[in-house]
């Protein structure tokens, strides 16, 4: 299978509980799907979630499992829905923002990198809500909408002019480069 | 000057740059902007950004996201590959591989056989200019 791409936040899902009691001997077994960049961070941030809605924390709890969620069809361009709630310097906003991307990993380090060069928040500031891949009929953004187009045709004005291989670039040049496409 | 090559689906396009330099791929989907999706018979499907990609004149007529089944027989019907490489470009690139091929004896044999031809037009040369005088 071919990689699609170096992610830095990869999808975990974490199943934890509360320890067994004599009060309650089988608690609530609780699923959360987390963004983290590894497994350790992954429960961290689990624990962070769920003690917040629940009465539980670590000291308390377990893990049941923690296995990291792949895509299930890394060659299929899709529209990604992103629900995000994030500290800005003077407050927290929610955001819905949406990613035309191959995997769902891609769709949100897209979101990471658009929240910091848009907005300046730091991924330790952002926590993800929600993400949902979202149909051609319900996409909101025009940026995405612009691509559901089964005749997609556009031409690409600016031609890329660089050596084949890093190896090969030099100082100088005998001739200008010539930009010009057809 | 209005543009001929476009990004679209079925669009045939050579790769430029990185590992996978000088194959040819077809588009079969857009991802966005930056990006397309990109397969090829013999080859995993992929994305590749369009700064790699270099358009040419081929399209193959694909609905979007074609099965391999489907790209295979729409690029054997267009007969797309020997097309490219009967093409100025695909010549060249021809040209291009042979030439970086060429062992010490293979290019010790073309010196030769330049030296002997340089030799026989500078004789006729010769001869006519003195004729000239």
């Amino acid at each position: 299978m071919v990689m699609q791409g170096n992610f830095k936040f990869h999808q975990y899902q974490v199943v934890g509980r509360h320890l067994p009691t004599a009060h309650d001997a089988t608690p609530t077994v609780y699923r959360m799907k987390v963004w983290a960049e590894d497994d350790v961070k992954a429960k961290s941030k689990f624990w962070y979630f769920l003690r917040k809605l629940r009465r539980v924390k670590k000291a308390n709890g377990q893990i049941v499992s923690c296995n990291e969620i792949f895509e299930r069809k890394p060659t299929l361009a899709k529209n990604y829905g992103v629900w995000v709630r994030y500290q800005s310097r003077t407050g927290v906003h929610n955001m819905y923002k949406e990613y035309r991307d191959v995997t769902l990993n891609g769709a949100v380090s897209q979101m990471y990198q658009e929240m910091a060069s848009r907005h300046r928040v730091r991924p330790s500031s952002i926590q993800i809500i929600k993400t949902a891949t979202v149909d051609y009929h319900s996409c909101k953004r025009a940026q995405t909408k612009q691509f559901h187009n089964e005749k997609i045709q556009f031409p690409i004005t600016h031609k890329l002019v660089r050596p084949s291989q890093p190896e090969f670039r030099t100082l100088f040049k005998a001739k200008r480069p010539n930009v010009a496409m057809f | 000057m209005p543009f001929k090559r476009y990004v679209e689906i079925g669009r045939v396009a050579l790769i430029n740059y990185g590992p996978e330099f000088g194959k040819l791929v077809v588009i079969t989907d857009v991802i966005d902007q930056n990006r397309a999706l990109v397969d090829f018979p013999d080859q995993e499907r992929r994305v590749v950004n369009f700064k790699r990609l270099a358009l040419t004149d081929f399209k193959v007529e694909i609905k979007r996201h074609a099965p391999k089944k489907d790209l295979k027989k729409a690029l054997a019907e267009a007969d797309v590959v020997a097309k490219f490489q009967a093409s100025s470009w695909g010549q060249k690139l021809a040209k291009q591989a042979a030439k970086a091929a060429t062992t010490d004896f293979d290019r010790y044999k073309a010196a030769v056989a330049k030296a002997k031809k340089a030799r026989a037009v500078r004789k006729v040369f010769n001869s006519l200019k003195k004729v000239a005088k």
